[in-house]
């Protein structure tokens, strides 16, 4: 298991539409994959998991996976943050 | 006749048969199951979901749906294969032994109050795709087979509770004369579809699947936002005739395609496109027009890893200059802020991206991103009639300088032995005040400007257009946007220079006599309003805008500025 912190830096935070990049990035890995936001957990394959989150810009997030690819795949999602979803 | 007033979100008319989608989520009713039972309910939901999943990936597949329709779909396809749908139903089906349209429904239900409860507009919008993901989920376990059609014998207006947009991309579309439904805000994806599928909508009629029956004769005007059912004929009569000639100006746009662009007594106007992507060359080709005057460059730079190569650069620019050649193709070096290269680049984090380090700026502070950008033009160059163009210039400075790093780009280029074209014409966008204003300066030393109007009007009356708050104030009929384009004009035109329009306001009817009336010859516009800004140009006659531009110039507000166009345009029947 990897764990790595993240926080939310695109402006309008994880709406619908990074949350579906995020999910559909986190489906193409084997690992399991859940977003810690304080006191919720969320299964991070699962578009009804993240949405919910609605993590606002600033937000500090912490990522888990769990698996045989679980390095490369925390690390394509950082990638993913980093770019801001491709955004603004 | 019965007639009810709704919100007209998508233009036109239609007139059909009601074809009304009934929600099937309501009618949903909890059966138990036996233990046996179970799993061959889990394995109809698995084949359902299958079936509805293939589906979606064919459409995806086959048709050419814009970026804005495929998000759509892919955000079914991911509510659909959500484990957390697929655990809520094995639960209910397994463990509670209900029926499997129960075990789903409640799911959705479920679902429907997590995101109305949210603050997040966006999310509360998402509602909607899990609602039409349920029906259709739904629908396609009550009858095995997929449901809705629509009756391809006549013209058919769709009546549902919602615009069911996965729906709207597989039904027979030309026989969709029109949609009429309960709920759907004009900027809902759906709608956007809908638009963009010319489907005339009209939105918010209560109640509206229970009001209209099966077949009834409607007419939906997506203008006014009524929907008039079994309408008498004179309403028959009369929408007919609004269709007719709808119709009509559609088809003589359509023959505007080819022809070359002049004034009413025969001045030449250059009407060229403004694009941001490759795959509208086509399209540009297909319409004529006289080139590409502006070819945004940022979607080479976004969406990657790494940054492009030059020879990528060169392969696109070339591709590009060869399909349009001789007409021009302007290219306009990158126009983005650091805030979207941050990953490519090592930047701060600004709190104002876009009066920031973008542009311009970017390039000169990233020479080498700067140098790859321009020595691939050089290199296209070759193949085309290219001109090079910088955005969000403010001074002299910066066209010194990118002068200086397109002489050595070129004098790399003889050092590699690479074929490139020496004297690529330099350009500059005027689009803030500030290059306005020394435009008279900026003109000794540029070969062509281009006048950027949506910026210039953002920042001369610093507003941010995409606000709701102020979206009112930005108004290009204020004073100091048209002295300031007219300031640019009068240079360029003292040191014989090129100037185009670039922008929105070249299409319209308000400001084209205006831009003609200056002298303005070069007009570069998006795709979509190139024969509407056509038609327009086509019915300016040049001996009627003489006194315009003085008249326009001498109002003394916004308001003064609007009431002297339309009274210009009233007198001139335009």
């Amino acid at each position: 298991m990897t764990q790595k912190d993240i926080t939310v830096t695109n402006k309008l935070g994880l709406h619908a539409r990074p949350s579906a990049l995020l999910v559909k990035l986190a489906n193409n890995f084997r690992s399991e994959f859940h977003i810690v936001n304080g006191d919720s957990e969320v299964n991070g394959k699962s578009i009804m998991g993240v949405m919910t989150l609605a993590a606002a810009q600033g937000t500090r997030l912490t990522l888990f996976a769990d698996g045989e690819d679980e390095e490369y795949l925390l690390d394509e999602v950082t990638k993913l943050f980093a770019s801001n979803f491709n955004e603004d | 006749m019965e007639s009810f007033q709704g919100s007209g979100v998508s233009p036109g008319i239609g007139l059909g048969m009601a074809r009304v989608l009934r929600s099937v989520a309501s009618s949903v009713v909890c059966r138990s199951i036996t233990q046996e039972e179970a799993p061959t309910e889990l394995e109809r939901f698995t084949k359902a979901l299958e079936h509805i999943g293939e589906d979606i990936r064919l459409l995806l597949q086959s048709f050419s749906f814009k970026k804005e329709e495929r998000d759509i779909l892919n955000t079914h396809l991911l509510i659909l294969e959500d484990p957390a749908l697929r655990e809520s139903v094995e639960k209910g089906v397994l463990e509670e032994l209900v029926c499997l349209e129960f075990a789903v429904a409640r799911y959705f239900q479920q679902a429907a109050q997590i995101f109305g409860a949210m603050q997040d507009e966006y999310l509360a919008q998402r509602m909607a795709d899990y609602r039409e993901v349920s029906q259709r989920l739904l629908g396609h376990l009550r009858s095995d087979e997929d449901e809705f059609t629509l009756d391809e014998k006549q013209d058919n207006i769709l009546v549902a509770e919602e615009v069911p947009v996965a729906l709207l991309m597989k039904i027979a579309k030309n026989k969709l004369a029109g949609i009429a439904v309960e709920r759907g805000s004009a900027t809902s994806h759906a709608i956007i579809v809908a638009r963009s599928l010319g489907v005339p909508v009209v939105t918010g009629i209560a109640d509206i699947t229970k009001k209209i029956h099966e077949g009834a004769v409607c007419v939906v005007d997506g203008h006014s936002g009524m929907l008039a059912v079994n309408p008498d004929r004179h309403t028959k009569e009369v929408y007919a005739q609004l269709m007719a000639s709808e119709r009509q100006h559609q088809e003589e746009l359509t023959k505007l395609i080819g022809v070359e662009t002049r004034t009413a007594d025969g001045a030449r106007v250059h009407l060229r496109m403004n694009i941001e992507n490759p795959d509208e060359v086509d399209h540009v080709m297909h319409m004529g027009g006289d080139g590409i005057g502006l070819l945004r460059t940022e979607f080479i730079f976004l969406n990657r890893s790494s940054l492009p190569t030059e020879d990528e650069q060169y392969e696109i620019y070339r591709t590009i200059a060869e399909k349009v050649h001789p007409a021009p193709l302007v290219i306009r070096t990158v126009d983005i802020g650091g805030d979207k290269l941050s990953n490519l680049l090592s930047l701060q984090k600004e709190q104002n991206p876009a009066l920031g380090l973008r542009g311009i700026r970017l390039s000169l502070a990233h020479p080498d991103l700067f140098r790859t950008q321009i020595m691939a033009i050089l290199r296209a160059a070759v193949a085309g009639n290219v001109h090079i163009m910088l955005p969000l210039i403010i001074r002299l400075e910066e066209v010194r300088r990118s002068k200086e790093i397109i002489k050595s780009c070129e004098q790399e280029l003889i050092q590699r032995g690479v074929e490139f074209r020496r004297g690529v014409p330099l350009g500059v966008m005027i689009e803030t005040p500030a290059a306005a204003m020394i435009s008279g300066m900026l003109a000794r030393e540029c070969d062509f400007f281009s006048i950027g109007t949506n910026d210039l009007i953002q920042y001369t009356l610093a507003v941010d257009r995409t606000s709701e708050n102020v979206s009112d104030l930005y108004d290009p009929c204020h004073p100091s946007v048209l002295h300031l384009i007219t300031l640019t004009v009068q240079n360029a035109r003292k040191y014989n220079l090129p100037v185009a329009v670039c922008g929105e306001m070249a299409a319209e009817a308000d400001f084209i006599p205006f831009f003609i009336g200056l002298g303005l010859h070069d007009l570069s516009l998006s795709p979509g309003l190139y024969l509407i800004a056509k038609e327009h140009i086509m019915r300016t006659r040049s001996s009627d805008v003489i006194d315009l531009v003085l008249d326009i110039l001498d109002a003394e507000s916004t308001e003064d500025t609007r009431k002297r166009i339309n009274e210009w345009r009233h007198k001139h029947r335009y």
